[in-house]
């Protein structure tokens, strides 16, 4: 234990001389619910449903699944989604709309042959901050379907490699272990594209609330009324982002906790390229010290966050949080984050394989778990597959926690979470020990 | 005190360590010699428990390592060949962290640290983060994190690599100091005058075998008093090799396109080069150079493996 401590001491040490990076992680939960927020309320006290143009030149997959998004019911109250040609960029110029998103020919296929993928958005003339926020959501979206299309193109390259041979991981075979965990968590082939869509829905509403000021007197009469109505009221606007920010932390947060983990246990790579992984190893100290180690440093930070997130809560959330189940909770979700990420790292080849892999994973386990979206607003299919994801449990039980719930209401959570991230810690010691037996490292 | 027996590693196609046997005194410091990619490395990797060994046993003053590793890893001091330190960290907080991590505590650690760092020269340097040390600063730290918890034995991967000639003898200073105090060193090089200097007895290695073994003057016996000679220049090395061979005159060590290594039997007076060589201009050879290993550890290496030690 006490090498342990000495351990978390040194990687304290090391964090408190270079902050930085800490410091963004225990600000993103925050930056990102209140996007979220600014993004969603404010909007509902009485605005007309923005009316979106689509223009599908593309007409392929990328197209019908974004349209197929943007219908959900959720979004019929603030989204109307007319399908347009090439007309539609004449209704735009006339302040027919609000917004015109055109998803240029060819994209379907760009997406497969792994090129980078821009969506193209035409707003009306007046911008307030919207489009900011609307532009960062732009960029994270394009990011993260550059990833998947690489791991696409590459699959269509038709490799054909082992995939059980865990221990010779080159890229290819990494390219398709990927693959292979989209494709079980996908159930279909709605899956994975739909939460990156719902992205583009962020950002769709941000455009949603632009042309209401435009269309000030040009609107129909129905539309114009309602936005006075809006002028007149923009505290409850405050309200509706309040109840959004708080209905999108949990959520965020556990996703938060996910990147964190994965930070913080990522340093053992990061430790094994600088040599003073293996300086450790050859002290008498095992694998397990120095991954537990990295646990007690993740539940620091995380502790952090959480800290900042609670008393965010307190300050903003009129019910009392109980204090047990949240600890309870908090610890439980610490040992699964550290478990999925050991176990990842224990697994790829370098720093990098990791990297990708479990962001990409994260990503698709919070929107499998309901971490962004909520679950009743996901295909049927998800919904079924959900509770594997630990992000379904951590979210839930925060939010049960939010809701007044009790140790009682999260012990089902806590006790999942835990028997998980254990026996994944296990498996993570187990395989950076072989490694470096093996001279892999 | 260090027992190696017939240490064996492959990876993949490539036998690193095919067969590597020594045993090492306490208060002894015993010299790995080779060039790179000769298995020194692996070797040592082996010793501190962090590579399985495929074959092979290896033991610490009796105690099998494979079978009781945390206890024989509390034993050992390592210095490794790639400096392996904090940037963000002090030299004192290195040190309190591996002399922690090896079980000292409270005032045995304090003095401990303040001892190494006395040896290596850092006193007054201490608090500083390492990120502001010169190459051969990090060197020398790099060498007392191996010391702090004074072990009986201590491995060494050419721990004097890149530095100045002030930095190296600091360092090859505190390894005799070490050993004086009773520790079992390894030391491995490719510096055929550190092991000179340095060790009392020598194993040179390459392709993962010990060529030879013994203390300095047994090895400098073994050289005999031949002379190693290298032919470089346009002539086909076969027929060269075959049109000089008098067995009772010169042995071929090694022949490729356009170099030819010859070892002259021993000849009163060093006469055995000289009536090679007229031999050869007799021939009338194109040749570019040609050079003459007097007898010394270097020229027992070239003639063990036809290859320079730092080729
Ligand atoms: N982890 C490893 N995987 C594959 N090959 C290795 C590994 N470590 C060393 N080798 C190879 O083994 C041989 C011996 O290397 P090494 O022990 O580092 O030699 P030295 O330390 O004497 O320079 C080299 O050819 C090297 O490339
Ligand atoms: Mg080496």
């Amino acid at each position: 234990m006490r090498a342990v401590l000495l351990l978390l001491h040194k990687d304290l040490l090391r964090r408190r001389r270079a902050p930085l990076g800490v410091l963004v992680m225990l600000a993103f939960p925050l930056i990102f619910s209140a996007m979220l927020a600014f993004a969603f309320g404010g909007s509902e006290t009485g605005l007309p449903a923005a009316k979106l143009l689509l223009y599908d030149e593309d007409d392929g997959l990328v197209g019908g699944l974004i349209a197929n998004a943007l219908s959900s019911e959720q979004l019929n109250d603030y989204l109307d989604v007319i399908a347009v040609g090439e007309e539609g960029v004449q209704m735009m110029a006339d302040g027919e709309a609000s917004a015109l998103l055109r998803i240029p020919s060819g994209t379907t296929l760009q997406l497969f042959e792994g090129q980078p993928i821009v969506l193209e958005m035409i707003r009306n003339p007046t911008q307030g901050i919207l489009p900011e926020i609307a532009e960062q959501v732009i960029a994270t979206l394009t990011d993260v379907l550059s990833v998947a299309a690489r791991v696409l193109h590459r699959e269509a390259e038709g490799l054909e490699i082992d995939l059980l041979d865990l221990d010779n991981l080159d890229d290819q075979a990494f390219a398709r272990l990927v693959i292979r965990i989209r494709r079980l968590v996908q159930v279909g082939n709605e899956f994975l594209d739909e939460p990156l869509l719902s992205l583009t829905v962020v950002m769709l509403d941000d455009e949603g609330n632009d042309p209401a000021e435009v269309a000030s007197g040009e609107q129909t009469a129905d539309d114009t009324i309602d936005e006075d109505d809006a002028d007149d009221d923009s505290g409850g606007g405050d309200d509706q982002r309040l109840l959004v920010f708080l209905f999108v932390l949990p959520g965020v947060s556990v996703y938060a906790l996910f990147i964190i983990g994965d930070q913080m246990m990522r340093d053992v790579l990061a430790e094994a390229q600088m040599g003073t992984l293996r300086r450790q190893l050859s002290a008498p100290i095992d694998a397990r010290q120095v991954i537990a180690g990295k646990v007690l440093l993740s539940g620091v930070v995380a502790g952090l966050a959480l800290l900042i997130l609670a008393a965010i809560a307190f300050f903003l959330a009129d019910t009392a949080v109980s204090l047990t189940g949240f600890v309870a909770l908090s610890l439980a979700l610490l040992l699964a984050v550290s478990g999925l990420s050991a176990a990842i790292y224990g697994v790829v080849r370098d720093e990098q394989q990791g990297s990708t892999l479990s962001s990409l994973l994260y990503l698709v386990l919070a929107f499998a778990g309901g971490s962004f979206l909520p679950l009743d607003n996901l295909p049927a299919a998800v919904q079924r597959i959900a509770p594997v994801s630990p992000f379904y449990w951590g979210t839930r039980g925060f939010q049960d926690l939010l809701d007044g719930g009790g140790l009682p209401e999260v012990a089902t959570a806590v006790l999942i979470l835990g028997v998980l991230g254990t026996v994944l810690l296990l498996f993570g010691a187990w395989r950076l020990k072989r490694k470096v037996l093996r001279g892999d490292i | 005190m260090i027992q190696v027996e017939n240490l064996h590693k492959r990876f993949g196609d490539l036998q690193a360590v095919a067969g590597i046997s020594f045993e090492i005194a306490a208060g002894e410091i015993y010299g790995l010699l080779g060039p790179n990619g000769a298995g020194k490395t692996t070797t040592l990797s082996m010793l501190s428990g962090l590579l399985a060994p495929d074959e092979g046993r290896i033991r610490f003053d009796g105690i099998d390592l494979a079978s009781r590793p945390l206890e024989v890893k509390g034993m050992l001091g390592i210095v490794p060949q790639e400096n392996a330190l904090y940037e963000d960290l002090s030299a004192q907080e290195h040190l309190r962290l591996w002399g922690g991590l090896y079980g000292l505590t409270g005032s045995d650690l304090t003095t401990a640290v303040e001892r190494v760092l006395e040896w290596i020269g850092l006193t007054g340097r201490d608090r500083e983060p390492v990120k502001n040390f010169s190459g051969g600063m990090k060197r020398r730290l790099n060498l007392g994190l191996g010391l702090v918890h004074s072990p009986r034995a201590v491995l060494l991967d050419e721990p004097t690599v890149g530095i100045d000639p002030q930095a190296r003898l600091n360092i090859l200073e505190v390894i005799r100091q070490v050993a004086d105090a009773g520790t079992a060193v390894l030391y491995t090089t490719h510096h055929l005058e550190e092991a000179e200097k340095l060790c009392d007895r020598i194993a040179i290695v390459d392709h993962g075998k010990v060529l030879a073994e013994g203390r300095l003057d047994e090895l400098q016996k073994m050289v005999g008093g031949e002379e190693v000679l290298t032919l470089r220049g346009d002539f086909d090395s076969e027929t060269l090799a075959t049109q000089l061979t008098d067995p009772s005159l010169v042995r071929v060590l090694a022949k490729e396109e356009g170099r030819l290594v010859l070892a002259t039997l021993e000849q009163d007076g060093g006469r055995g080069s000289v009536d090679l060589l007229s031999k050869i201009f007799a021939l009338g050879v194109s040749m570019d150079g040609v050079s003459i290993e007097p007898p010394s550890l270097n020229g027992l290496f070239l003639k063990l493996t036809g290859r320079q030690l730092r080729d």
